[in-house]
């Protein structure tokens, strides 16, 4: 069942990727590299449920857990729901995530009790103290402009093309994040984000993927690296391709900000 | 019983010439030592006569049967011939008994009756107590007399012995010869053997006397 | 003494050398066995799963080579299935392989639709089913139980979800016995599944003939697209898993043999270069070509054979091992079937003569003349 855990990886934009059907000889630009990572995470609905332990910088292991994550991602919309499963300490605690209209990256956290519980907080906030970041698993840097090929790189020796990706609109709090994609599969095998002095903030790597019902390849595992050293393994154990999004799923969003609940199509 | 004709033997694609053009016979039940310096041939003359070695050129009758027509060599040898050898050949990690016995695996017939002559064979020979020996707990002489119970159990015509008392002392050799000539009386088996021993080659009947590949003209004398 | 008294003592003087090949060769043997007899287990253990269900036939996704099949939408397909020739009962099942509580390897859970005839082929040793389709209460397998250290009247938490544990069961199914079962509503809930299920089971009436289960997958393949209409056996074979496990047992057949084999030629070809004098003596005392082949290939074959036999004893070992194994409890079973530990030894024979063969020819060939000069 593990294995069909879609989208995840659609969702940490890090990892979903459709065969874009060209072989390495045949590498497109930049751009239009850009275009198919953003494409290739569209899903009128997916789930995926992830088993999350970290290793603080003290070389303690903080108590695991697990969140389900839903996400629906088109041209109109780009939302994701991050609910805690166990332990007990986080259920019934989530985060609801959007991409707005001006492209900036909108995160409420909340409750069981809707509207009461809600609370909307900067979008580079960690899930439950992990190194896991709301902001990176939209991956909105693929929507930047700026987008100039770093060359051919190796990561934990497979091959993958840099694309390094800028913005200086607004003040977005990453303006510069460098990808490895795999040229076949259009996974990332290692997404570096930096901050406006060009220091390396926390670095995504791709440890393990899967072959999804779809046929399309997704991350099964990945780690982050964050700079203040605390490590944290993704693993996918569970998920749904097709997951049924309902009324509730992004309900969140729409009392945060009803007038954008009732403009969306 | 043996005839050879014109026989020639050459090793390393003809650099190295064993036999030079021999013509000799053995006769039905003679004992024929054949003698003279080393490397003069004695021991590829034995070779050829026992179908161990093939001559390059001539040719070896047995009772008249030409070598050459003689479709299995192992067969033949097993049938017609006894092997004695300087340095006995006896395998270390089998018994006296079993090194005789040995001799008869493949043949027809049942494993017991090959053991039981084994068993007798050795009783002649003086070995009675020393059937369960293992080789390198046997004298000289005694591993020779096993050898030699191993180149009798197949009731050979011909026995073939290459310098079989090189590596006794007198005593043994004494006693090998002793057995040797015993066979002779009682079985009327024919011998040619190969040695440097006056002892040995003043009990034949024959001396053939070999030098550079060849009979030496007029040595040959009868005793 | 006989030609084989003659080659076992050949064996025997070189205790070493032999010992180290028959080691070589029974490890070489135990992997196959053990992977042989677990991947024929799995195979056999699903199956029975299915057929002690009492399925006939299961409606599942076209592509799903995963171990299960992926979740679709029951409802139409439910019904669609109803309505076809000969159909008694059209079950939903979903299952995921959890973590049950904290720091416990992962285990099957199974969804099964409430009081439908999945459940009657569970054997309760203790509690009762679940009394309704929405109360949190699931059943354990024996094996499951042993394995979570929990009894009746305990609770585990699943998916961040507190269960009451009614009863605890056997199956005939190690698979089930190793599971964790509650009702398909249930299932669906804490997976966030709802209205989903992983395959559908079909159950015939008594009258259905093996035509009748050909008509049913001819229909579903030619009217309901994306779909696929097996039997149990076929979606075991389907099954990536199973696939898999046979895989790496072929490999290791395949790859064990060629060493087993290269190993007894290694020994052989030594000992012959070892016994060239000896070799020449029996030609000479009058040893048939053929009987040295015999030796020699006697040999190699008492080699293989020992250690066919020695690596069946250590390959049902290490199965039996590994069944008991905490991590695999549950998961695995090893299957040996006589006809298949016979074609093991009857494999080792062809190892031995395959490794002895071109040693024993090239000891035949020797010249017993030159043999016996040889040092």
């Amino acid at each position: 069942m593990r294995f069909i855990a879609s989208a995840v990886l659609a969702l940490l934009a890090t990892l979903a990727g459709q065969s874009y059907g060209a072989d390495g000889s045949d590498l497109p630009s930049p751009a239009a590299l850009a275009e198919t990572m953003m494409l290739a995470r569209y899903s009128a609905g997916f789930e995926a449920r992830m088993r999350i332990s970290s290793v603080g910088p003290d070389g303690k292991q903080s108590t695991p857990f697990k969140v389900a994550v839903v996400g629906q991602i088109d041209s109109q919309r780009e939302r994701l729901a991050i609910s805690g499963i166990s332990p007990p300490s986080i259920r019934d605690h989530s985060y609801a995530a959007e991409r707005t209209a001006d492209g900036r990256i909108r995160v409420i956290e909340y409750g069981a009790r809707l509207p009461a519980d809600l609370l909307e907080i900067e979008p580079t906030t960690r899930v439950f103290d992990s190194a896991l970041v709301v902001w990176d698993m939209l991956a909105p840097w693929w929507h930047w402009p700026k987008q100039i090929s770093g060359g051919v790189d190796h990561v934990d020796g497979r091959d993958c093309q840099n694309i390094r990706s800028v913005t200086n609109a607004g003040t977005p709090p990453i303006p510069e994040v460098v990808s490895c994609v795999d040229a076949k599969t259009r996974l990332p095998w290692r997404t570096q984000l930096f901050d406006r002095q060009h220091i390396l903030l926390r670095t995504i790597s791709t440890r393990r993927t899967m072959r999804m019902e779809s046929g399309a390849v997704a991350v099964r595992r990945l780690t982050i690296a964050d700079a203040d050293r605390t490590v944290t393994d993704v693993d996918v154990y569970s998920g749904d391709e097709h997951y049924a999004i309902s009324a509730a799923t992004f309900a969140a969003l729409d009392y945060a900000h009803p007038a954008a609940g009732q403009a969306a199509p | 019983m043996v005839r050879i004709e014109n026989v020639a033997l050459h090793f390393d694609d003809g650099k190295t010439t064993a036999l030079n053009g021999i013509s000799a016979t053995v006769e039905e039940g003679e004992f024929v030592a054949i003698v003279g310096p080393s490397g003069c041939g004695k021991s590829s003359l034995l070779n050829v006569i026992g179908t161990l070695e093939r001559p390059t050129t001539g040719e070896v009758y047995f009772r008249c049967q030409p070598y050459s027509n003689i479709a299995d060599a192992s067969l033949f040898r097993r049938q017609h011939f006894g092997f004695i050898f300087q340095s006995f050949h006896l395998i270390p990690t089998l018994s006296a008994l079993d090194n005789v016995v040995v001799a008869t695996i493949g043949c027809p017939g049942p494993a017991r009756e090959h053991t039981q002559r084994a068993r007798q064979l050795l009783a002649q020979l003086g070995l009675r107590d020393r059937i369960d020996h293992f080789p390198r707990t046997m004298s000289g002489g005694e591993r020779q007399r096993v050898a030699i119970a191993r180149a009798l159990i197949n009731n050979p015509d011909l026995i073939l012995a290459d310098e079989p008392t090189g590596s006794l002392d007198s005593v043994s050799t004494e006693q090998v010869l002793g057995v040797i000539s015993e066979i002779r009386q009682q079985r009327g088996i024919s011998i040619v053997v190969v040695t440097h021993d006056p002892e040995v080659s003043g009990r034949a009947d024959r001396v053939v006397s070999m030098r550079d590949g060849k009979i030496e003209p007029g040595k040959e004398y009868r005793q | 003494m006989n030609l084989f008294g003659f080659a076992l003592g050949n064996l025997y003087r070189r205790p070493a050398r032999s010992s180290l090949t028959i080691a070589a060769i029974s490890l070489g043997v135990a992997s196959i066995v053990a992977l042989t007899s677990i991947a024929w287990g799995f195979e056999a253990s699903w199956q029975r799963a299915n057929d002690a269900r009492g399925t006939d036939l299961i409606v599942t996704r076209l592509a799903s080579e995963n171990a299960m099949p992926s979740p679709f939408l029951a409802d139409k397909l439910q019904a669609t299935l109803k309505g076809y020739p000969h159909v008694q009962e059209v079950v939903g099942l979903l299952s995921e392989m959890l973590s049950v509580g904290d720091n416990a390897p992962p285990v099957f859970v199974f969804g099964w639709e409430y009081r439908s005839y999945l459940w009657q082929h569970l054997r309760l040793i203790d509690g009762h089913l679940p009394a309704n389709d929405t109360d949190a209460d699931i059943v354990l397998g024996s094996l499951a139980a042993e394995l979570l250290h929990k009894k009746v009247g305990d609770s585990v938490e699943i998916e961040g979800r507190q269960f009451l544990i009614r009863g605890i069961f056997d199956s005939p199914a190690v698979v089930e016995n190793g599971a964790v079962v509650m009702t398909l509503t249930l299932a669906q809930q804490i997976t966030d599944k709802p209205g989903k299920v992983n395959i559908l089971n079909i159950k015939l009436d008594d009258h259905a003939s093996d035509s009748v289960i050909d008509d049913f997958k001819t229909r579903v393949r030619e009217t309901l697209p994306g779909y696929l209409a097996i039997t149990s056996g076929e979606l075991v074979r389907k099954n990536a898993v199973v696939r898999i496990s046979k895989a790496m047992s072929n490999a290791t057949t395949l790859i064990a043999s060629l060493v087993g084999a290269l190993v007894v030629f290694n020994t052989m070809l030594m000992s012959i270069n070892e016994r060239t004098r000896e070799i020449g003596l029996l030609l000479a005392l009058g040893w048939q070509r053929q009987t040295i082949v015999k030796l020699i290939v006697s040999e190699s074959v008492v080699l293989s054979l020992a250690g066919g036999l020695a690596g069946i004893l250590i390959g049902i070992a290490i199965a039996g091992g590994l069944e008991h194994v905490e991590l695999m409890r549950g998961k695995i079973e090893a299957v040996f079937s006589m006809p298949f530990l016979i074609a093991i030894l009857g494999l080792s024979v062809v190892l031995g003569v395959a490794g002895g063969l071109y040693p024993a020819l090239k000891a035949a060939r020797m010249l017993p003349s030159q043999a016996l000069r040889q040092e």
